[in-house]
């Protein structure tokens, strides 16, 4: 009897691929932030090169990050 | 005033003090891990998270009406069957919260209904259909998503910072942990907040009070009470929960927390966009958990692991079988005001002997920080005396 019961499977998986997608990617996205904001301060003691580009990247790293916050809120306010 | 408006007033009370454990509660899910690393300090943290369990009840206010529609008959929902809901999750979020188990309080509530709800109309009022397809299978599959999740995403920031010198590389993740754990906080305040919100209204429904029908909308007063009720019991803060799950069930690193609280703000926020509702609780549990297996070298204590899983397998069928108890005993009283009095007095006497006994043996806020902070000094725990 209990396993004639109807489970959305469907939306169970695209929840679970939706989570990974989301949150391996602002991990992802964060270690990058990380690993360049780390480089940068490496190469600014060194006195080497490339220090800009790699301030850029964990700047834009981390708007990416604000993204998904915003992204985050909408779907509370829209759920 | 007749005796429905008391039974309605005393539901509201019981809402509002389900509301008040159910912050208390769940303070460790957004705030446990920042608080385990340092990040920030215990008192700064759960007053942070109190602030957004606050703003959250008012973010959205689709309010789930029916916080146990689809899995009991609403013809046999009335204010004493809820009344006996609110008393098995009182006393289930009470229970786990000496033993320091994170349990799920929404499960709590569901279970509570169910028990009331067969304690006055039978099992055939259960739809249990329902009940295995929103609440069993999700609570089955969100840990176990979550914990997947955070270990794999918290193992790859490992493997992207390994050539910096831990103490240097953790430290910069210290306010995406701040972040993470705040979206968790706002999430638990617009979910959590809206089920009591849910509840008062039901009950105001059945008395008469307010209309159901399409213009239905919830009371200001309710709003702001719930609102704050939630940011009260989170301010008070759950410290043998936060405890356990910031030091007890792996030694947690901030890339650690800030894994564990980003996968439990996307599993929450994308099961919440498909129509999943999840608890946040045991999202937050399996993915501290997976951040722990994702990280080398960290040991989860699969014990305590294991303990927090049998408290989730009791959640439903011990909430269920206070609900039915409560009903019970209001029903051998008669069926009226005079039964929900009674049982208020023993719920009230219940609580302040477990506050009386917190007070002998209290968990103080700074043993919620990890042995080795990576932010602040290591806590110092004054030795107990002989």
């Amino acid at each position: 009897m209990i396993f004639a019961v109807e489970i959305d499977w469907s939306s169970l998986l695209e929840a679970a691929y939706v989570s990974a997608a989301f949150g391996i990617g602002v991990l992802l996205v964060a270690g990058v932030a990380v690993v360049a904001s780390l480089q940068a301060q490496d190469r600014q003691n060194a006195q080497q090169g490339g220090v800009v580009a790699l301030h850029v990247l964990t700047g834009v790293c981390v708007l990416a990050i604000v993204a998904a916050v915003v992204l985050g809120i909408w779907v509370m306010t829209d759920k | 005033m007749d005796a429905g408006d008391v039974i309605v007033g005393l539901v509201v009370a019981a809402a509002l003090s389900f509301d008040f454990t159910n912050g208390f509660h769940d303070t460790a899910n957004a705030m446990a891990t920042t608080i385990a690393t340092g990040a920030l300090k215990p008192k700064v943290a759960v007053t942070i998270a109190a602030i957004l369990n606050f703003v959250g009840a008012f973010i959205s206010l689709k309010v789930a009406a029916t916080i146990a529609g689809g899995i009991v008959d609403a013809g046999a929902i009335t204010p004493t069957v809820v009344f006996g809901g609110l008393v098995g999750a009182i006393c289930w979020n009470l229970a786990t919260w000496w033993f320091g188990l994170p349990s799920s309080s929404s499960h709590a509530l569901i279970g509570g209904v169910v028990g009331a709800t067969i304690a006055a109309a039978g099992s055939g009022a259960v739809k249990f259909d329902g009940l295995l397809s929103s609440v069993i299978i999700p609570a089955i599959a969100s840990p176990v998503v979550a914990g997947i999740v955070a270990a794999i995403g918290v193992f790859l920031v490992y493997r992207m910072i390994r050539r910096y010198a831990s103490d240097r590389s953790e430290r910069e993740f210290r306010w995406g942990q701040v972040g993470s754990s705040s979206m968790v906080a706002l999430a638990h305040g617009t979910n959590d907040a809206q089920k009591t919100m849910g509840i008062i209204s039901l009950a105001l429904i059945a008395n008469g009070s307010i209309s159901g029908g399409p213009n239905f909308h919830v009371p200001d007063w309710v709003v702001v009470s719930c609102a704050t009720a939630i940011a009260l019991g989170t301010y008070v803060g759950g410290w043998r929960i936060i405890k356990t799950l910031g030091t007890k069930v792996v030694e947690v690193r901030p890339p650690q927390g800030f894994g564990s609280e980003t996968v439990a703000a996307t599993v929450i926020l994308a099961s919440s966009h498909v129509g999943y509702p999840l608890s946040t609780t045991q999202v937050v549990s399996g993915a501290v958990a997976g951040s722990g297996v994702g990280r080398p070298g960290a040991i989860v204590n699969w014990l305590v692991a294991r303990n927090i899983v049998v408290g989730w397998l009791l959640t439903l069928p011990a909430a269920a079988g206070v609900g039915a108890l409560a009903y019970a005993v209001i029903d051998v009283l008669g069926g009226s005001a005079f039964g929900v009095i009674v049982v208020s007095v023993a719920m009230v006497v219940g609580a302040f002997l477990l506050w009386r006994a917190n007070r002998a043996q209290p968990v103080e806020p700074e043993e919620s920080i990890s042995e080795h902070p990576t932010f602040g000094p290591a806590p110092v725990h004054e030795p107990i005396a002989a």
